[in-house]
């Protein structure tokens, strides 16, 4: 095994992935669209921000909705789209066919999660490109933690979508169980229109969804928010990057136990 | 259990047993490969032969027995075996958005050394499809690529399961040239097949399986010298007049005598034929309708392996 095969196993599976209009559509065009239909819409609509000794420094909608956008890319990837390409390595036998060459068992899996993180990076860039020239929206975080939350929400997600299709060999199935898992987060985070608005039994299960944490984290880091500040769900901004790290763990132990090659 | 790994052996099986459930798959098996051979496992559907190969392959674990293939564990020696063979497996192993060209070229990267991609494509006949998707084409072509697949690493064994099922006459000739060519350069060739002829025209040595157990091995020649056939005569039952399939069977030339509803099947030694003709001109049957022809490897697989022929069907 070695790097230029690595290379080549990536190319070719970002290849396919392109290939997929599906997920291009779920983790590129549909963010971009989402963040200009809101950008116009309620993206004018101010957000205070309380800065230490009083001071409050004014932001609109439109300025985060980028950062709740990545934060969705995030788990669509890792509960949708990675689950689908592992699930049909395994139904059409291509973990069991690369056993038998060269190529590492788990390059089939480092592969695809490569070719996620650069479809995030490019939906991520494409959203900066038009906000900054449609809407001029302001960043008032810190581009390194904000990174570093991009990337744990990113590697949590696709622990979990690994986990709940460990032992899945239809992609239908597959499909199937990552958007019964996916949908409701989408809606229950906030990221499609504010918490407030659910009962509250709802918000209480939108606590406990990984997705409201990422989201949470993202939107409350790009304005600027220190640790201790306190999120939509009522916790300092530590909890939930504590949170989403303990669930990524969890689900990381679980796919190596359950997962299975054939 | 296991041995001295052999220069002059590609394979080396001692005792190989695997059971699934309540079946047998490997009972007790031991054969060994020639390096530079083309060596053909042969038997009906569930005689165990996709069992064994993949055991060969690493895929599966022996429950006990020893298998060294290039001098090598298949599962303890992992990353120095895969360097060593090429395998087609029966299933697909290819993403079907995967385009023809594109699995070549990955595949070819795989490995240290490589078959050029046009010689292959040539050889194969492959360029027809190149730029198709996987999932597009037709079963024949799958194989073909899935043998292209195997073959592209230019591997020292190359295990092939039924690489020709579904590949038209043109198509199998073609293949089993170029296999012979890669053979001459030293390559070892592992095969599985259900055709019978193409074992004995171009294989060199013959495993028949049945039941997880070996029937039988060596040369096709040496297989049917030393089975005692040396001819079958078959006949249409209504010729049979009076006599009786058990008359026939008692005569000393004869080996087997098989009936089916429209014909007779006698298997014997060099005698058989004019001991047959004779006793059914006594019987005042009419001895004019005798096809005979000369014993082979079909004859002795359907004596070994029941009743059943290789297609599914029956004789």
């Amino acid at each position: 095994m070695n790097a230029t095969a690595l290379r080549r196993l990536i190319s070719t599976e970002l290849l396919l992935a392109l290939r997929e209009p599906g997920a291009m559509f779920m983790s590129v065009i549909l963010p971009l669209a989402v963040f200009l239909a809101l950008g116009f819409s309620v993206g004018v609509i101010e957000i205070p921000v309380e800065r230490d000794a009083g001071i409050v420094e004014m932001f609109h909608v439109r300025d985060v909705l980028l950062a709740g956008n990545i934060a969705w890319v995030t788990a669509v990837f890792g509960i949708v789209a990675l689950p689908q390409t592992l699930v049909e390595f395994r139904q059409h036998g291509i973990f069991r066919r690369y056993r038998v060459t060269p190529m590492p068992s788990y390059m089939l899996i480092i592969a695809p999660l490569a070719v996620g993180a650069v479809i995030v990076v490019v939906s991520l860039a494409l959203m900066l490109v038009v906000g900054w020239l449609v809407f001029s929206i302001r960043f008032a975080g810190n581009a390194a933690l904000v990174a570093l939350v991009i990337l744990l929400s990113y590697l949590a997600f696709a622990a979990l979508g690994t986990a709940v299709t460990a032992r899945i060999r239809n992609t239908r199935t597959g499909l199937g169980l990552g958007l019964v898992l996916f949908a409701p987060m989408l809606v229950l985070s906030g990221a499609f229109g504010p918490r407030e608005a659910f009962p509250d039994a709802l918000q209480l299960v939108g606590d406990w969804l990984p997705l409201t944490h990422a989201y949470d984290l993202l939107t409350f880091l790009w304005l600027g928010a220190t640790w201790e500040t306190e999120t939509t769900i009522g916790v300092p901004i530590w909890v939930s990057f504590v949170y989403l790290g303990v669930v990524g763990a969890v689900c990381v132990v679980a796919s190596v136990r359950l997962f299975r090659w054939d | 259990m296991s041995r001295e790994p052999s220069d002059t052996l590609a394979v080396q099986v001692t005792s190989l047993r695997k059971v699934y459930g309540d079946v047998l798959a490997a009972d007790d098996l031991s054969f060994e490969v020639e390096r530079g051979s083309i060596f053909c496992i042969i038997g009906p559907n569930g005689a165990g032969k996709t069992t064994t190969i993949e055991c060969l392959e690493g895929l599966r674990q022996p429950d006990s027995g020893a298998v060294l293939v290039a001098g090598l564990d298949p599962i303890a020696d992992h990353s120095r075996f895969v360097h060593k063979i090429g395998v087609q497996l029966q299933e697909i192993g290819i993403p079907p958005r995967m385009k023809v060209r594109e699995a070549l070229g990955l595949f070819a990267a795989l490995y240290r050394t490589s078959l050029p991609l046009s010689e292959l494509s040539d050889e194969l006949e492959l360029d027809g499809f190149l730029s198709k998707r996987y999932g597009s084409l037709s079963g024949g072509q799958k194989r073909r690529v899935n043998i292209a697949l195997a073959l592209v690493g230019d591997p020292e064994i190359v295990f092939l399961d039924e690489p020709t099922t579904g590949l038209d006459p043109e198509s199998r000739f073609r293949f089993w040239e170029y296999i012979r060519r890669q053979n001459a350069r030293g390559m070892t060739i592992v095969v599985t097949t259900h055709y019978l002829e193409e074992a004995r025209e171009y294989c060199d040595t013959v495993l028949l399986l049945n039941h997880g157990r070996v029937v039988t091995s060596g040369p096709p020649e040496r297989i049917i010298a030393e089975s005692g056939l040396t001819a079958r005569v078959v006949l249409p039952r209504a010729a049979l007049g009076s006599v009786g399939e058990n008359d026939l069977a008692a005569l000393p030339s004869v080996v087997h005598v098989r009936g089916t509803e429209t014909s007779i099947y006698v298997y014997g030694d060099g005698n058989v034929v004019g001991e047959v003709s004779d006793f059914l001109s006594e019987g005042g049957a009419s001895p004019g309708v005798l096809e005979a022809r000369p014993a082979n490897l079909d004859d002795i697989y359907f004596l070994a392996v029941g009743h059943e022929d290789p297609q599914g069907g029956r004789v």
